[in-house]
């Protein structure tokens, strides 16, 4: 308890992975007080006043939502017809325009939040009813992802550590490609791997596979790491991997290892469409 | 086909849709037989129920015979006459290996939806909402049966279709309910709710041992099957009449029952203020079950005693005495029914002689008249206690 207390950033700085400003208690206590800065936020924002602006600070997604929605609430706004009403929401949606455009908030700032600068980690884990060599044997042999991951639509292994990914992202389902090299691998333990420079999709991956407690068979971690090119803030949206759907990979890849198929719904039928073609005919409504 | 679907809150139908054909390697399509109308498709009825869409085809109750299988399903073959259990499941995950395969981790394909609920996801289970599935249910003419090598029960000859097709669901509900209740020689177990999981629980209560049963209902003709069915062994309450809460005390010489099972749910009716008050609240959205018969359940239970649940539940409510709970070392047993090993032993039984599961039916109906069976039943008008609907005569 007492140690991870000592870990906590005094006041609200944010730090990334490999970030080197260490704001703890314990150590500011050793800076002799004349060089203590009055805020963290201080020293940065002297530096970058020289530059002409501060780094944005907001991430991809939230800016493209913030862009959406400040849009939409413009829209709103101009649609009314006192000004009273419709002052207020212009001004509001054109704050987060400006906010999602630029990628800076001024808040955040105060806040030493950094989102734009952190790589986002997904991380999933799921447990398999299957041993470790055999979960790790399947994913090993690449040629078998695509049978989980929906995004992918194919993987060539062109040689001992090297393969060329496929997949189709992005709203518009355009194919995209990299190339991505194995770099560490410990059959049945662990396979790390990155993309090679100059492909889509740049990002570092681990799936480690350890025995579960209880003869359950394999848990499987996966993290992926990426660094959203900030700037283009269609990025997070058109990468082809999220939270939601990195865990739906792996429940696909329990089911293919476990069921042997990937339980499905999609063209049983349904009075769906045959009720509502009926109810327009009568003049029904839903 | 013929098939009765759900429309909106209060509203099936019977509608022409395509037939089922075979989506995965281990499925199978099932001509039904016959099939029927489970207490809980009145929480679908009634809106109870999220992620339910219009054209949905309803039910979890069927049997039938097998005329087509996916190439890679083993142990069954076209011509098969099969029961087949309203979960679910893969047979090979961790929980179906060990015989819960109602907590099936790979059969519901929107397992998502429930983890964003419950935390963590069960299984699938035919016609029963998008939560949990969105699979095509069994009030039709045919219906595909995914995982047909685990889920599938093969009926010997000489049972007729009305003794086994209650072995899909609300034979093994009521009696791992019982089972639930681990009951030892002398134990009064009280059961709320006598519509057939009720009855069924009743039996397999006095059938797993117990020296007394209370059956709790107000609808007479349900007390009656209750009297009828069972031998002097069971003694029935009428809520509407008197305090649950004192009859029990009185029936058990001031103990409380030593196991008590819920099998109403989460539309149980209430009197008096704290009925409203559920009502209200459901109505309004701020609670999502009216879980009356769990209190009772809860405060008429003795100490040290179980709670058993086989009733629906689906969401959050108040008002929980749980420090009754607590305080009386009380057991709570949950859960949908892990069907596949709880009906081989039933079967047994009804092979045997031992019982006939067929004595719930009221009404025999033809599947296009299921919206008026879905009617008396939620209704319980016309005695309905459980309405059987043939396809072969729609």
């Amino acid at each position: 308890m007492a140690e991870e207390k000592q870990e906590t950033p005094r006041r609200g700085v944010r730090r990334g992975p490999g970030e080197v400003i260490q704001t703890t208690v314990a150590n500011v206590a050793e800076i002799p007080a004349r060089e203590r800065p009055m805020r963290e936020a201080a020293a940065p924002e002297r530096a970058w006043r020289r530059d002409g602006g501060p780094p944005p600070n907001v991430a991809a997604t939230e800016r493209t939502l913030c862009m959406l929605g400040g849009g939409l609430l413009v829209a709103q706004g101009l649609r009314r017809r006192s000004w009273l009403a419709a002052l207020p929401l212009i001004g509001l949606g054109g704050a987060l325009v400006r906010r999602g455009a630029t990628g800076r908030s001024g808040v955040y700032r105060r806040m030493g939040v950094r989102g734009a600068e952190e790589p986002v980690t997904l991380a999933q884990t799921v447990t398999i009813n299957r041993s470790p060599e055999e979960v790790y044997r399947f994913w090993r042999q690449l040629e078998n992802l695509p049978k989980f991951m929906r995004h992918v639509a194919r993987v060539e292994t062109l040689n001992a550590t090297r393969s060329r990914w496929t997949v189709q992202a992005g709203p518009l389902g355009r194919a995209v490609e990299w190339e991505s090299e194995i770099v560490e691998d410990r059959p049945n333990e662990l396979i790390r791997w990155r993309t090679l420079p100059n492909g889509a999709a740049q990002h570092n991956g681990e799936v480690r596979f350890a025995p579960a407690p209880g003869n359950r068979g394999t848990e499987v971690h996966v993290r992926i790491e990426y660094r959203p090119a900030y700037g283009t803030a269609v990025a997070a949206l058109t990468y082809p991997l999220n939270r939601h759907t990195l865990r739906e990979e792996i429940r696909r890849l329990k089911q293919v290892l476990e069921a042997g198929e990937v339980p499905r719904v999609k063209g049983q039928p349904s009075g769906r469409r045959v009720w509502r073609l009926h109810h327009a005919a009568r003049g029904g409504a839903a | 086909m013929k098939a009765v679907c759900w429309i909106a809150p209060g509203r099936v139908s019977v509608e022409e849709v395509p037939e089922p054909r075979i989506l995965n390697r281990r499925d199978a399509i099932v001509k039904v037989s016959a099939t029927a109308i489970c207490g809980s498709d009145l929480h679908l009825y009634d809106g109870y129920i999220p992620g339910m869409r219009a054209g949905d085809i309803l039910g979890h109750e069927f049997m039938g015979q097998v005329v087509e299988v996916g190439p890679d399903v083993t142990g069954l073959k076209v011509g098969d006459r099969v029961v087949v259990p309203f979960t679910i499941t893969c047979g090979r995950c961790h929980y179906c290996e060990r015989g819960q395969a109602s907590l099936c981790d790979n059969s519901n394909p929107n397992a998502w939806m429930v983890e964003k609920l419950y935390g963590y996801a069960g299984g699938g289970y035919y016609g029963y909402s998008h939560l949990f599935g969105g699979y095509a249910g069994g009030q039709a003419e045919y219906v595909r049966v995914p995982f047909a090598d685990a889920g599938p029960i093969k009926l010997p000859d000489g049972l007729r279709d009305e003794q086994a097709l209650f072995l899909s669901d609300v034979f093994p509900t009521g009696y791992q309910a019982a089972e639930n209740c681990d009951i030892a020689p002398g134990d009064v177990v009280a059961v709320w709710g006598c519509g057939p999981v009720g009855q069924f629980a009743v039996k397999s209560a006095l059938m797993l041992g117990a020296e007394r049963v209370i059956a709790i209902d107000r609808v007479p003709e349900r007390l009656e099957m209750v009297k009828r069915h069972a031998d002097g062994r069971t003694h029935t309450v009428d809520y509407a009449d008197e305090s649950v809460f004192e009859a029990v005390r009185e029936l058990t010489g001031g103990r409380g029952a030593d196991a008590c099972i819920d099998a109403v749910g989460m539309e149980a009716h209430g009197f008096g203020l704290a009925g409203w008050y559920d009502r209200v609240k459901q109505a309004v959205r701020l609670e999502t079950d009216r879980p009356t018969a769990l209190r009772e359940a809860i405060m008429s239970c003795g100490k040290g005693g179980t709670v058993s649940v086989p009733g629906v539940y689906g969401g959050v409510f108040d008002k929980m005495p749980f420090g009754a709970a607590f305080a009386k070392g009380l057991t709570l047993k949950t859960g949908q029914t892990n069907v596949p090993a709880v009906t081989p032993k039933l079967l047994e039984r009804v092979q045997q002689g031992e019982i006939d599961p067929s004595f719930v039916i009221t009404h025999r109906m033809r599947l296009d008249q299921a919206p008026e069976a879905y009617r008396l039943f939620r209704d319980k008008r016309d005695g309905c206690i459980k309405a059987v609907l043939s396809p072969a005569s729609a």
